[in-house]
């Protein structure tokens, strides 16, 4: 049960512009051809028509009354036998004395709410063993109390399970199962109603007469039905009275007027002569003499999404959840087989070139053993020059013998050399002289100060400390104050090459 | 009590797709693992290739840097170098007699004495420096200041690279009496590792 409701409960809130919309869009986009088994059970009475793309084949009627499920399944397998079908879709057009058809006013109010309300309200008016399947329709908002009329269809759960059952036994898809109403309602849309009108369809169907109110558009405001159970009332009376509360309800409720009232029936049963002396407004037939085969093609033809379908949404989906599911298989199996196409060639062009990743390997080993060694040979290479040139590279000349030889030619002959001494420095050398001089003080400074002047001027730029004067001018000081007969004027001199 | 009734017995229709949708998974699992992996050997394979490319480009230019650096001549700087050194102290002994025999020549006597035996490290490695001391005096009685200037000479050119660290020159008033060089001598160290 619950699941008819949610079938019904969204498409109640879903606007029915951005359906029509949407079902343009899928017409003008795909024109699926139809093919369809259509059945209609009318109290038992079973016929099917098989339509394959959008051509009628065959029709079968079945011999006796369908009472029971293993009937049913029967009857529809010997329907696909006879009508040749062979494809999945089938309709389903059922009207059985069990059904139950009401019409409720309730106030506006939101489908959480209201679903609610007409659950209990089906549970209520059923009177059979099991829950209720039920959906519904909301069509016109009185203007008196402004509540709004809701045409409710309840069918036994039960049943709508075993014609569920029955289907996927026979590997079929129900895409239609609904009451016979429906087709009248669907009618509407094919009549001609003049802008800012109503119209109203007679339909007697199997000797059911239902009075369908539509507005221009074929949207239904009100439907009724009619049983002949009054005998002594004559039914064209019966029917023309009923036209005419439908007409002044309709008038009432809202400021549309109908102008024509379309017939739409058997005329074995009712005929409009009967019907129109007792209705003001002019009744026209339908523009179709129907028979059961176009009924049954209409019953074909009704959109999945129509509120009194009662086929459960799961069902309603099996259809497209088993083309995604092919279309899945079909794009994992294209992997599969791209995969392992991509592998073998891989594969394949491993193989190919084995050899090749072979000979590129012993190849890269020898290179680096070349690279080792060569790389070796370098360093040694390296290390041995820088030691050779380490031991070869130049040094502070040996300066020590050349200026020997020069101090020996710039020494004046009044001096006497005791000592000489170079030490070899970082930065250069040391130079010590130390001796004595022969002659008087002022020979001596004269004669040491022509010696410093060629060690400084020289090729060796002799830097001596300035301080061999005082040192020797206190030397001799002392000497005459202490020892006046010595002769000898020492000198010590200290200095620098660079 | 409904949705425990639908967990206690799950629908058979969705444990096929399951199995079926576990299967392809499985199946699109290893597909993809295999060309993945093939798609790894490949890459590898390429990348071994171009790493050998590289390596040969490597050798060819370490090969052209050790011809550049011509490994010909290096024989010949290590001759040069060896030739500076004193492989021992028997080397350095001979050398100085040599000089002994050469200042003798020149009328001088020689002392010759090496400071230092231990061997002292140098910046270089396999090399020591080797302290030597020579004392120079003269055999006659007339001044030897330009015989000992010789003799510095003759010590400075007889082939081994030899540092002189201080000279000293001494005399009495009338001639030059003793000639004293401190030496720093290169040397071959006895354990070092043949270049």
């Amino acid at each position: 049960m619950t699941n008819l409701t949610k079938h019904t409960a969204p498409t109640s809130m879903i606007p029915s512009v951005i359906q029509d919309y949407s079902r343009k869009v899928r017409k003008a986009l795909f024109k699926p051809k139809l093919t369809i088994l259509s059945i209609s059970l009318l109290n038992g009475r079973f016929k099917a028509l098989s339509i394959i793309n959008d051509t009628i084949h065959l029709s079968w009627e079945r011999p006796g009354l369908v009472v029971s499920t293993e009937t049913l399944r029967q009857a529809i397998q010997d329907a696909i036998h006879h009508t040749q079908y062979q494809g999945t879709y089938v309709a389903i057009l059922v009207e059985d004395t069990r059904f139950i058809t009401k019409n409720l006013q309730l106030p506006p109010m939101s489908p959480s709410d209201l679903i609610p309300i007409l659950e209990r309200k089906a549970q209520q008016e059923k009177n059979w063993e099991g829950q209720a399947a039920w959906c519904h329709r909301i069509g016109l908002k009185t203007r008196e109390n402004g509540k709004v009329n809701i045409h409710l269809e309840i069918w036994p759960q039960e049943f709508v399970d075993q014609i569920v059952q029955i289907c996927q036994e026979l590997g079929l898809h129900l895409c239609q199962l609904g009451p016979i109403s429906s087709l009248s309602e669907s009618q509407l849309s094919m009549l001609p109603v003049e802008p800012g009108m109503a119209t109203l369809l007679l339909t007697i169907l199997e000797g059911k007469i239902t009075f369908v109110c539509g507005k221009e558009d074929g949207t239904p405001l009100l439907t009724r039905h009619l049983f002949p159970t009054q005998d002594w009332v004559p039914l064209g009376e019966r029917v023309g009275t009923e036209v005419n509360r439908t007409i002044m309800y309709i008038t009432q409720q809202t400021n549309l007027s109908i102008p024509h009232i379309w017939f739409l029936g058997e005329e074995d049963h009712l005929t409009i002569g009967e019907i129109q002396p007792h209705v003001p407004t002019e009744i026209f037939p339908g523009p179709v003499n129907p028979d059961w085969k176009y009924w049954l093609w209409v019953g074909a033809t009704l959109p999945i999404d129509h509120p009194n379908n009662f086929t459960p949404t799961h069902v309603l989906r099996e259809p497209l959840r088993i083309f995604l599911t092919k279309a899945v298989a079909a794009i994992i199996v294209g992997f599969l087989i791209l995969g392992v196409g991509t592998t073998s060639a891989l594969q394949g062009f491993l193989a190919q070139n084995n050899d090749i990743v072979q000979a590129v390997s012993a190849k890269a080993t020898i290179l680096q053993q070349n690279q080792e060694q060569w790389q070796s040979r370098l360093v040694a290479l390296q290390t041995q020059r820088q030691w050779a040139q380490a031991i070869t590279a130049p040094v502070l000349p040996p300066l020590e013998g050349p200026f020997f030889s020069y101090l020996s030619t710039v020494i004046p002959p009044q001096i006497i050399l005791h000592r000489a001494v170079m030490e070899r420095t970082s930065e250069g050398w040391n130079l010590e002289l130390s001796g004595r001089s022969a002659t008087n003080l002022s020979t001596t400074l004269l004669a040491l100060d022509q010696l410093v002047k060629h060690l400084g001027e020289g090729p060796y730029h002799v830097a001596l400390q300035p301080d061999w004067r005082a040192k020797l001018l206190t030397q001799t000081t002392t000497s005459s104050g202490t020892k006046a007969t010595s002769s000898l004027i020492p000198f010590t001199m200290k200095g620098t090459l660079s | 009590m409904k949705g425990l009734l639908t967990i206690g017995k799950p629908n058979l229709q969705s444990l096929k797709e399951m199995a079926l949708s576990l299967l392809f998974i499985l199946a699109l699992c290893t597909v993809g693992w295999l060309s993945f992996e093939q798609i790894l050997t490949v890459q590898a394979s390429q990348s071994q290739i171009q790493a050998t490319n590289s390596l040969e480009q490597q050798v060819v230019q370490l090969r052209s840097n050790y011809l550049q650096a011509e490994p010909d001549r290096l024989k010949t700087e290590l001759n040069e170098a060896d030739i500076l050194l004193f492989q021992n102290f028997t080397h350095l002994t001979q050398w100085g007699h040599d000089l002994q025999e050469q200042a003798k020549r020149l009328d001088l006597q020689t002392k010759f004495r090496i400071l230092k035996t231990e061997e002292t490290g140098s910046s270089i490695e396999g090399v020591i420096l080797v302290p030597v001391e020579i004392q120079v005096l003269p055999q006659g009685t007339n001044s030897a200041y330009q015989s000992f200037l010789k003799f510095v000479k003759t010590m400075t050119q007889s082939g081994p690279r030899v540092d002189i660290q201080d000279m000293t020159i001494l005399g009495n008033g009338k001639k030059a009496t003793v000639l004293k060089i401190g030496l720093s001598v290169w040397m071959k160290a006895t354990n070092s590792v043949e270049l």
